[in-house]
């Protein structure tokens, strides 16, 4: 029997359960520590005999074909008996639903379109091991995709988006955070003016920025179509971009396209770009980190930068100002810079533009699933961030610390009064230290957005966040500030008194 | 006057295909997304019927043999009820239903179909390019009940009987699903024999070979799961589940092989590919048969 030497095995008498749902306990059980093999089936007399044959039934067991049956080997008897466990958990949460849920809403795609037949998207939010068997049948039933859940292996993305492109179908994600289709949000996203710009994007809070600068410059969007945040990688190779793009270029209410996308495989991106440059229309490439260029595809390296030529390609510019004037460069007591975003796209574009500067600092993506797991995203639940931020005053190290703030649909109601308190408590801590902590920011969103963006960023102003009109101006800022020499704006003042 | 089942037939319409006198007592056996299972009362006062399974059916699924068939709006409404229903204690009456839901009844034996070799060919290509493990386990593998489908179906048809009694025996009941993957195979396999049958397109050898499979099937029902002693004791009688029907018409028209792939994916985590496998076997076997008879009887 080798390292594999405990058998367990528990028979629930009469027990129906749906072949979906005894798949899914086998496969959750396999998964736990330890275990080898997995018998999850009726137990009729076939079934028994291919359990003896394998080693996974024990001598003299009775069971009759209405019991189920379900067999663990593992390494030993505590990880046999966990993964049963997980098992009869699995069981039990199907029957907790009996006697109190309480269900209006369809609960499948064919009774959602039965409701509705003319529905042309599906959007997937369930966990990710079952995503994958819910988008085939999306897509088989002609649906485009958008597809919310992560934690979807590379080999089923590429799988189901090889078979939305047969289809000339969107797979939109997984791990997808925004989308704007025909004016429908999906996911995060904010209540931004309709126009000729449409977004094809490998980062949704790329694409929140970007429609959002627009916006303040008078400029609109057709659609925001996300492709996910692996679209652009090797193993993907641009599937969904692809389509995307087919889709976009025969949109008559499309007159730019602009790509966004944190950095890309260079082999996808040379084949996007070559593509791109012969569409027959103006087109950004919004790729962070690439050096600035114009041709054939404008590009650009900053969500900024990005806005900034779409916005001038339909012959308007970007706002400079978040409302106030921009301060001068602050003295920093400490030379530490830290960034702790919950946008990502927003924390790689803080990156490039320090790194362009040589300005070393610690920039952290709060969504990043390391720092989720078990939890809602920060622009969901901010208090996550807050802890950071407060955390931030404590460090003698730390000079100035840049934040962003991400409102709009699917965020939460009031993220900026969490993101207010915690920054009051860590420029106290510094404070008290005798250090003055610089916090600087800026807000993502639009006037419309359920949240309104003018009174998100009075509560920041209130606690003393200096706000910039885009996070690439806050981030110059910040790099103004490193950049000074020590004590030289203290010299100046002492200078002119 | 009963429809027969259309092929394929509209999914949301309230049908039926269950006597009054089933419905009148009946527990909950388990409550799905799409689908009920109840069974009529076993009690000591039952009649003949105790134990007989009533799937109810909402959405897409259609009506199975024996069963109701709701429009999604009530199959919502009825699940509603059932999840708040002690399934331990109560016994349902919904003998009303048959009044009061505007309902249809619906023979669902199979019609008598003309096998194509251009949409049997391309649905065994299909079903050949989608072979992928089903499971985490070999115990949990539909493969290997599928890939009996061919030697039972050549079997059958060559009314080789002790053969047909091998390889039933070693599909009733195996694999895995509430209904085992095997029961699917013969489920398909059955669908195409009796389309064939009603046709008046199978040969005497296939007709006896049928009858050898109609035995061993019906001595074996009890080696198998009660809702997939209802299934196959329906089809014993030729009779099957709307969806079944739909899926057959795959191996007569070319058109609808896509279609009833697309519907098989959705049918169960493996059902509706096992049984496109048992459905596409035979008809390749029933095609071959009239291909290799052809010489001797021109």
């Amino acid at each position: 029997m080798s390292s594999a030497d405990a058998l367990s095995v528990r028979v629930f008498p009469r027990l129906y359960r749906d072949s979906v749902t005894l798949m899914a306990l086998a496969a959750s059980a396999q998964k736990a520590d330890g275990v080898v093999r997995v018998g999850a089936v009726m137990a009729t007399p076939a079934n028994l005999a291919i359990l003896a044959e394998a080693g996974m039934l024990p001598e003299g067991l009775a069971a009759s074909p209405d019991d189920l049956i379900i067999s663990v080997r593992a390494t030993d008897e505590t990880a046999a008996d966990a993964a049963l466990d997980v098992a009869e958990a699995g069981l039990s949460a199907q029957d907790a639903g009996t006697g109190e849920r309480v269900e209006v809403l369809p609960q499948t795609l064919a009774e959602g379109l039965a409701v509705d037949a003319t529905c042309t998207v599906a959007a997937v939010s369930t966990p990710g091991t079952y995503a994958p068997v819910v988008v085939e049948q999306a897509l088989r039933r002609g649906l485009h995709v958008f597809c919310f859940s992560d934690n979807v292996s590379v080999a089923d993305e590429v799988r189901l988006k090889r078979m939305a492109a047969e289809r000339n179908l969107l797979l939109m994600g997984p791990d997808c955070g925004t989308a704007i289709l025909d004016g429908t949000p999906l996911g995060f996203a904010n209540a931004v003016r309709p126009g000729p710009i449409a977004m094809i994007a490998a980062s949704g809070t790329g694409a929140q920025e970007v429609s959002c600068l627009l916006d303040a410059a008078g400029a609109g969007v057709s659609q925001i179509i996300g492709v996910g945040g692996r679209d652009l990688s090797e193993d993907v190779g641009g599937l969904t971009t692809n389509v995307a793009l087919d889709l976009v270029l025969a949109d008559p209410g499309t007159e730019v396209v602009v790509l966004v996308s944190k950095p890309a495989s260079p082999a996808v991106a040379d084949a996007l770009l070559a593509r791109l440059g012969s569409v027959g229309r103006p087109v950004v490439a919004c790729l962070l980190g690439l050096e600035d260029s114009d041709g054939a595809v404008t590009v650009r390296g900053t969500l900024e930068g990005g806005a900034a030529a779409a916005a001038s390609a339909v012959g308007l510019e970007l706002a400079t100002t978040s409302g106030t004037p921009e301060p001068p460069p602050a003295t920093l007591s400490a030379r530490g810079v830290v960034g702790l975003y919950t946008g990502g796209t927003l924390a790689s574009e803080a990156k490039v533009i320090l790194g362009r500067a040589d300005v070393a600092a610690e920039i952290l993506d709060l969504g990043d699933d390391k720092y989720t797991a078990g939890r809602p995203h920060p622009m969901i639940d901010p208090s996550a961030r807050a802890e950071h931020v407060e955390a931030a005053g404590s460090r003698a190290d730390v000079g100035l610390l840049l934040v962003d703030l991400v409102i709009g649909h699917g965020a939460a109601a009031d993220p900026a009064t969490p993101l207010a308190d915690a920054v009051r408590a860590a420029r106290a801590a510094a404070e008290r230290d005798g250090r003055t902590l610089v916090v600087v920011g800026s807000v993502c969103g639009t006037a419309a957005d359920p949240q309104g963006i003018d009174g998100q960023r009075a509560i920041l102003r209130e606690a003393g966040v200096l706000l910039f009109a885009s996070n690439a101006a806050a981030v110059r800022y910040a790099v103004a500030c490193a950049s000074q020499p020590p004590g030289s704006q203290a010299d100046r003042q002492e200078e002119l008194s | 006057m009963i429809p027969v089942v259309p092929a394929p037939s509209h999914p949301f319409r309230a049908a039926y295909d269950v006597e009054r006198a089933v419905l009148s007592a009946l527990r909950i056996v388990h409550v799905g997304q799409s689908s009920a299972l109840l069974e009529a009362h076993r009690g000591p006062a039952a009649g003949p019927r105790a134990g007989v399974l009533v799937p109810v059916t909402w959405s897409d699924r259609g009506l199975a043999p024996g069963g109701f068939a709701l429009t999604p709006h009530d199959g919502l409404r009825v699940r509603r009820l059932l999840l708040a229903t002690d399934p331990g204690s109560a016994l349902l009456d919904l003998s009303r239903w048959l009044d009061a839901s505007g309902a249809t009844p619906v023979d669902l034996r199979m019609a008598p179909l003309r096998i194509d070799p251009a949409a049997t060919g391309r649905l065994a290509l299909l079903l050949a390019g989608g072979e992928e493990p089903t499971g985490t386990d070999p115990a949990l593998d539909a493969r290997v009940q599928r890939a009996l489908a061919p030697a039972l179906a050549d079997a059958v048809v060559q009314d080789q009987e002790a053969r047909v009694h091998r390889l039933a025996q070693r599909l009733i009941g195996a694999g895995p699903g509430a209904t085992p993957a095997g029961d699917d195979v013969l489920l398909g396999t059955l669908a195409a024999l009796h389309a064939a049958d009603r046709a008046g397109t199978a040969t005497d050898r296939a007709h006896r070979g049928r009858a050898a499979l109609v035995t061993v099937v019906t001595d074996g029902l009890a080696r198998t799961t009660a809702a997939s002693r209802h299934d196959l004791a329906a089809a014993l009688g030729g009779s099957f589940a709307e969806r079944a029907h739909r899926m057959t018409a795959a191996i007569t028209d070319v058109h609808a092989v896509g279609p009833a792939y697309d519907d098989a994916l959705g049918w169960g985590a493996t059902s509706g590919v096992d049984f496109l496998h048992g459905l596409a076997s035979t008809a390749q076997a029933l095609l071959g048969h009239w291909q290799n008879r052809l010489p001797a009887t021109a």
